[in-house]
């Protein structure tokens, strides 16, 4: 009986000894092929790009709020009231000017930057004798789509500007110094290498995510990837944005401001016309005062506090003294 | 005895070859599969018969489609309307398709038709009524469909329907209408009403049309899904009088309980209940008025008015409206 229960016991220990070992290759096997970086947004580039800053100097803490209904006399007033275009932009610049092109909608549902105003925005950095002026986003429809049925791509190119649209070469991966979010991932710098200036133009609009979306939400259609996983930290995103781009102008159409159902709209009744073009430097102190179109406060818009505090602006923007044009 | 013990029999070797192999086969799919992996396919299904047939199928007279169909899936809802995709993300989304026409011979004349599937008919009010644009008129294509100056919205059944003009001009405008109903002639047949609590509100001095179905956290507090909401504007202010059904009384007071500690964390101050309305929350929430109770399987309540006679005025028809619903 002694002699069988320890044959027993014996091939009882081979068994479990060979499971073990068994059990113990498969888990190794799962360790070896874990990978515990997940999916990397690089793309293939081996060093990230650095953004300069865009400002330029002298036309630090600029701000001017003019009230028409008409844009481009709006945006020649408004520039005048910062010091003129030339103030911003030089005989043999390149001047990028990043629109809001994020949808193929038509430019009446107020969805995307504004046509007439892109083209006339062109037109006075030619004027001020700009060598390249480029027109570009990264929409997240068809680019094609969102250039042509938005109107801004034959605007842009009429007013002999060209249109750049987003195309794999073009991307670079970046990361924001100090950036939580906004690590080694793929940022559209092709038409922004070699810029002396960058301009912001975005409609101001309702938005479903960050409450509204302004000039500083529209530096996300700089970045490429799956950047909609960003939505899950939409104030964190903005406020980071904000930090990536210093710009050398940016200017928020809420002449006609997309009040209801953003940031896409659909409907013309989800337009509520404010006669409002704000033009700055500062674009925390821009969209602190464009938020005031939607009947928001900036202190509860939580990326304008985050940006602010992370020194991408000024949510105070009296403290700018703006200057106020009113057109009639 | 003993052989039969350490040495299994022939039936026992191929049974265990055969699990092996079987093992060795689940392997072999999940690693194929994990190399070719798209997270659009788990768990909705793609875009492929999600609604993108109806599109492609669908004749207009006057229209020409511009293009092919465009599919989408949680997933890359918001590739095409960014963030507004967690609003039917929340609700139950399932899949969307949209196509674009043209005016016969006008490129420059042209419509989208976005229609989304839903998980069910209430997802789909529940996207409906949350985007509904006030002043707009009745389509008269659905009980839930009306028409803006250059766009037609419906829900009917699980699918709710955008229609967007790139302009009001009146061709555009009817073709928005005729694409409509060839649409809803090719949908399966399913009720279009809204769901039964939307009916409860009183009548009396209700907002037309300002029904709407909060999908997911309402008010801001996890949780608190698939609550109406209704508005009752007085003078200057604007009442909200809000509904939910829950599975018994038990789940609704329950549910009012934590509602009431909700406000109380976030700087409501608790009051004592109204007389007419005894055993309800009375909270004073930054100057506005919150009464709510527990009736039935609903919570009911009354929000965002600083009169607080006013704020029990409408609560007690409520009370009296969810009384005659369910006597």
């Amino acid at each position: 009986m002694s002699r069988e229960t320890d044959q027993e016991r014996r091939r009882f220990l081979l068994r479990a000894g060979k499971a073990g070992l068994g059990v113990a290759a498969i888990g190794a096997l799962g360790w070896w092929a874990h990978d515990t970086q997940g999916p990397s947004a690089n793309i293939g580039q081996a060093a990230n790009v650095k953004l300069p800053s865009f400002a330029v100097k002298g036309t630090d803490k600029r701000l001017a709020v003019v009230k028409s209904s008409h844009r481009v006399p709006a945006l020649r007033a408004g520039l005048e009231a910062l010091g003129g275009m030339g103030a911003f932009v030089g005989a043999g610049h390149k001047v990028v000017i990043k629109v809001n092109a994020a949808f193929a909608s038509p430019p009446a549902l107020g969805a995307t930057s504004n046509p007439e105003l892109v083209a006339e925005l062109v037109r006075l950095c030619r004027g001020a004798g700009a060598k390249q002026v480029i027109v570009t986003d990264n929409p997240i429809n068809d680019p094609a789509s969102c250039f042509e049925l938005s109107g801004i791509g034959p605007a842009a190119r009429e007013a002999g500007a060209q249109v750049v649209l987003p195309h794999p070469g073009a991307f670079a991966p970046y990361s924001l110094p100090g950036g939580r979010l906004i690590r080694d991932w793929p940022l559209m710098y092709g038409p922004l290498a070699g810029a002396d200036r960058l301009i912001g133009l975005a409609p101001v609009k309702d938005h479903h995510r960050s409450q509204a979306s302004v000039t500083m939400k529209n530096w996300y259609g700089l970045l490429g990837g799956r950047r909609n996983v960003f939505h899950q930290d939409i104030n964190g995103i903005i406020s980071e944005l904000g930090q990536m781009v210093t710009p050398s102008l940016v200017i928020a159409d809420g002449v006609a401001t997309l009040a209801h159902n953003g940031p896409t709209g659909g409907s013309l009744e989800d337009l509520r016309p404010t006669d409002t073009l704000i033009l700055g430097t500062d674009h925390v102190a821009v969209d602190s005062l464009a938020v005031g179109l939607l009947g928001l406060k900036p202190a509860k818009v939580p990326w304008l506090g985050l940006a602010a505090r992370a020194g991408a602006g000024t949510t105070d923007y009296e403290s700018l003294n703006p200057t106020r044009v009113e057109l009639g | 005895m003993e052989l039969s013990r350490s040495h299994p029999s022939r039936t026992q070797r191929l049974l265990s070859l055969a699990v092996l192999g079987l093992l060795a086969l689940v392997a072999a799919v999940v690693f194929w599969q994990q190399g070719r992996y798209d997270p659009a396919s788990w768990g909705w299904g793609g875009a492929a018969g999600t609604g993108a047939g109806l599109l492609a199928e669908l004749a207009v007279p006057g229209l020409a489609p511009l293009g092919p169909g465009e599919g989408f899936t949680p997933a890359t809802l918001s590739d095409k309307i960014d963030g507004k995709a967690e609003l039917y993300l929340a609700a139950g989304f399932e899949s969307m398709a949209a196509r674009r026409y043209a005016l016969a011979g006008q490129p420059a004349q042209w419509l989208e038709l976005m229609l989304y599937r839903m998980k069910d008919s209430r997802a789909a009010y529940s996207v409906f009524s949350n985007q509904r644009r006030s002043g707009a008129k009745d389509s008269g294509l659905t009980p839930n469909a009306y028409t803006t100056s250059n766009a037609l919205y419906l829900a009917q059944g699980p699918y709710y329907l955008e229609a967007v003009a790139s302009s009001p001009q009146p061709a555009l405008v009817q073709g928005l209408a005729q694409a409509a109903k060839a649409l809803l002639a090719k949908l399966p047949a399913a009720p279009s009403a809204a769901p039964a609590e939307a009916e409860l509100f009183p009548a009396q001095g209700m907002k037309a049309g300002s029904v709407v179905l909060l999908a997911k956290d309402a008010f801001g507090m996890a949780g608190l899904d698939q609550v109406f909401i209704a508005a009752y504007p007085q003078g200057a202010q604007e009442l909200m009088a809000f509904l939910a059904r829950r599975a018994d009384p038990a789940t609704a007071q329950k549910q009012a309980a934590a509602y009431a500690a909700f406000l109380k964390q976030n700087g409501g101050n608790p009051q004592p209940a109204p007389a007419g309305l005894p055993g309800a929350h009375l909270a004073e929430v930054f100057g506005a008025w919150e009464l709510f109770w527990a009736q039935g399987p609903y919570l009911a309540g009354v929000r965002g008015s600083e009169d607080q006679a006013a704020t029990l005025a409408l609560a007690m028809r409520l009370r009296q409206a969810l009384e005659k619903a369910q006597p």
